[in-house]
């Protein structure tokens, strides 16, 4: 263990600086402000009143709900068909190259521009998926303007719009897997589907548990393209815990919304923790 | 590659900053003040139609010398009004700015960002006092109205109702009767877009007039606590009527946005329409007056038909800055905002969607028949009054969100007013209103 000290401390101050203005320092000043009614120029100490506000909000339950299964679904449909994808791609297929560019499309795209676009193709009368649905002789829904669908359809555009990162995360990891497993393989008569469960799956783990992880907090945490879509609506039916939050803070209750964001903070915390833990020791083994 | 990129940009900034700078003055009036080289700078939405104050603002140039720039920040509504606040705690407030008036400005705390101008009896003597009462603070005035006033009222297709037979209802009960004939006829009885924010809630919003008739103090109490949504007949009635216009709506009410509704109000779908008289300018400068002189407009109606009023959102206001350099300036423009020979302007390019809130100035023949006809009848009669917002401060977060659950059936208009409650009183909290 020695031998890693090799470098002076002082070589982590700049780090550390930077780590503490811009990190450490922050988390603590809202950890006071999420205590205060603030208005920017005063703030007056109220206790836990604020939090005591963020927990009996009206739609609070009905936003973490929503979290969960927008963070079950979401990553977990990431993380399958990503996978699914990435195995096509790096298969021996002839327009490998330009099938990859357009995974990758969507990931270039703003999420405000995507979420604006499929509002129009699933508007309900006039978006182009219900004309297709009627020319296929069904009856038109209401992807958006219906609390029975309106999160799903937002999770599969979240889906849609999450492929192309996890793809990409997926194709690294595959590749470098040495091929001289999958000759060796062969060589034994093991067929397909042998060498996915046997080769690919073990040796990509490691970027696996990366889709999870990203997957896992960024849909705990999203925010844009369910704005750009519903505005958490119709009702609450899509209203997230970042769309509660962002509701109380453009009321102008900024004290208010810092403590909201203090419980996502632990929230996600509490989450990840265990999540990581299990992922690495399933790695270990 | 840099330095090209860099030239470019300082020229074009220079083009930019040009007109400022060579304005060549000539003062015409001779009690009018120079301000030569002076750039007053205006924040706003993009939500104005700005034919009106392009005018003003053209002439004001001329008679003052100073230059005038649009700061325009984007869509209005919270996001407009989270950054009001922003700036104005930083410093970094323009030298003009435009916003609601009523409590919502009062909460600004304007003694210590705006210019009291209630000692110039130019600007105070013309301001109409209803208008008055919600840009001032104790004894102080500080806001002059941009555009004319608003109401909140439900617009009708006069064709639609005459080839129906339909006469204008004067209780809710003959209103959702003549939506039920509408149905009958196999047309749309009202166009509903839930799916942007602010249209939606209009028809509960806008029902405050009847809320005010059955307990004229309901703004007073509801600050101090003591009356609830809930527990106000007239309240939980405001919400119910959400509820009831759900199965009169437009097939796709919950995905329809305001830029839609529109579009499809002026082709004929919808015979009634539950929004703010402002949509007939959009609807005037989209399409013209063959569809503006087609509208009528009445109040949300209540109970009583002997007394049905009308709900009136007063004019967006303009501010001046007390802290910025030219604060003299920019009161000049204020006053010169409210002179005839700037109403006049106004006037000859923007038709009003309601009285101007300015004494003695009254509306020309060429404005609306909605409003000219329609909405200055219930202003005559007196039977208007100001929407909630200008005499309370509590204004829950969330009523978008309970108004569609209401207009969805997921609740009951007694949940929904309870909800409310339930929200206002935690905002009460941050607002500093001693609540129960």
């Amino acid at each position: 263990m020695k031998k890693n000290k090799i470098y002076h401390v002082g070589f982590i101050i700049p780090l550390l600086v930077v780590f503490t203005i811009f990190f450490l320092v922050p988390m603590v000043v809202s950890l006071y402000f999420s205590l205060t009614v603030w208005s920017f120029d005063s703030a007056k100490f109220c206790g836990l009143k604020n939090y005591i506000t963020f927990f009996t909000t009206n739609s609070l339950m009905q936003a973490l709900k929503n979290t969960f299964l927008y963070a079950l679904l979401g990553s977990g449909g990431i993380t399958i068909l990503a996978f699914i994808l990435a195995v096509f791609l790096t298969s021996k297929i002839k327009t490998k190259n330009f099938i990859r560019s357009a995974v990758f499309f969507p990931n270039l795209v703003s999420a405000i521009a995507v979420g604006i676009t499929f509002t129009a193709m699933m508007h309900p009368t006039k978006g182009i998926i219900n004309k297709f649905i009627e020319f296929l002789g069904g009856t038109r829904v209401d992807f958006l303007g219906s609390p029975d669908y309106a999160l799903l359809s937002v999770i599969l555009v979240t889906i849609w719009k999450g492929l192309s990162i996890a793809t990409v995360i997926y194709i690294a990891g595959i590749t470098s897997i040495d091929s001289d497993y999958f000759e060796a393989a062969a060589i034994d008569g093991a067929n397909g589907w042998d060498k996915l469960i046997h080769i690919t799956i073990p040796l990509a783990r490691s970027s696996i548990n990366t889709v999870i992880l990203l997957s896992v907090i960024g849909s705990f945490r999203s925010f844009d393209l369910m704005w750009a879509m519903t505005k958490g609506g119709p009702g609450y039916a899509t209203d997230n815990m970042a769309s509660v939050i962002y509701k109380q803070y453009v009321s102008g209750f900024y004290g208010l919304s810092t403590a909201g964001n203090v419980v996502l903070f632990v929230l996600i915390l509490i989450l990840i923790v265990p999540l990581m833990k299990l992922l690495n020791w399933k790695k270990e083994s | 590659m840099k330095k090209k990129l860099l030239a470019g940009m300082l020229s074009a900034s220079m083009i930019l900053a040009g007109p400022g700078g060579s304005l060549v003055t000539e003062v015409f009036a001779e009690e009018a003040k120079d301000f030569s080289g002076v750039t007053l700078t205006v924040m706003m939405t993009n939500e104005n139609t700005l034919d009106g104050f392009d005018a003003v603002v053209a002439a004001a140039e001329e008679k003052y010398g100073f230059t005038v720039e649009y700061d325009i920040t984007g869509p209005g509504g919270e996001e407009y009004n989270n950054l009001v606040r922003a700036r104005l705690a930083s410093g970094d407030m323009d030298d003009l700015m435009t916003y609601n008036s009523g409590a919502l400005f009062k909460q600004l705390n304007p003694k210590e960002y705006f210019v009291d101008v209630s000692d110039d009896a130019a600007i105070v003597d013309k301001l109409d006092d209803s208008f008055k009462e919600v840009v001032s603070v104790d004894d102080a005035v500080y806001g002059v109205p941009m555009t004319s006033s608003n109401a909140g009222c439900i617009l009708y297709n006069k064709k639609a109702y005459a080839d129906l037979g339909l006469e204008i209802p004067h209780t809710w009960d003959d209103f959702l009767a003549n939506c039920e004939k509408i149905k009958e006829a196999g047309q749309t009885p009202i166009m509903c877009a839930f799916g942007d924010g602010w249209p939606g809630i209009v028809t509960q919003f806008g029902d405050f007039y009847n809320v005010h008739a059955e307990n004229p103090n309901f703004a007073e109490e509801l600050d101090a606590g003591t009356t609830k949504w809930a527990t106000q007949p007239a309240g939980v009635k405001s919400y119910q009527k959400v509820a009831d216009i759900a199965p009169y709506c437009n097939e796709d009410y919950m995905s329809t946005g305001y830029a839609d509704a529109c579009d499809r109000f002026a082709e004929g779908e919808g015979v009634h329409w539950i929004i703010l008289t402002s949509v007939l300018s959009n609807l005037y400068s989209l399409y013209g007056e063959e569809v503006t002189d087609n509208i009528g407009a009445f109040g949300i109606p209540g109970d009583d038909p002997e007394n049905h009023g009308l709900t009136v959102w007063m004019p967006t206001a303009i501010y001046a800055n007390k802290n910025s350099e030219n604060a003299e300036a920019a009161k000049a423009f204020m006053e010169f905002y409210v002179s005839e020979e700037a109403l006049a302007l106004y006037s000859e390019k923007v038709h009003p969607d309601g009285p101007y809130c300015i004494k003695g100035y009254e509306i020309s023949d060429e404005a609306f028949p909605a409003v000219r006809e329609d909405m200055q009848a219930y202003f005559d009669a007196g039977k208007t009054w100001p929407a909630l917002e200008f005499s309370s401060s509590l204004e829950a977060a969330d009523s978008i969100g309970v108004l569609q659950q209401l207009a969805l059936g997921e609740i009951t208009a007694e949940e929904g007013a309870k909800a409310i409650d339930k929200s206002l009183e935690s905002y009460a909290l941050q607002l500093g209103l001693e609540w129960d």
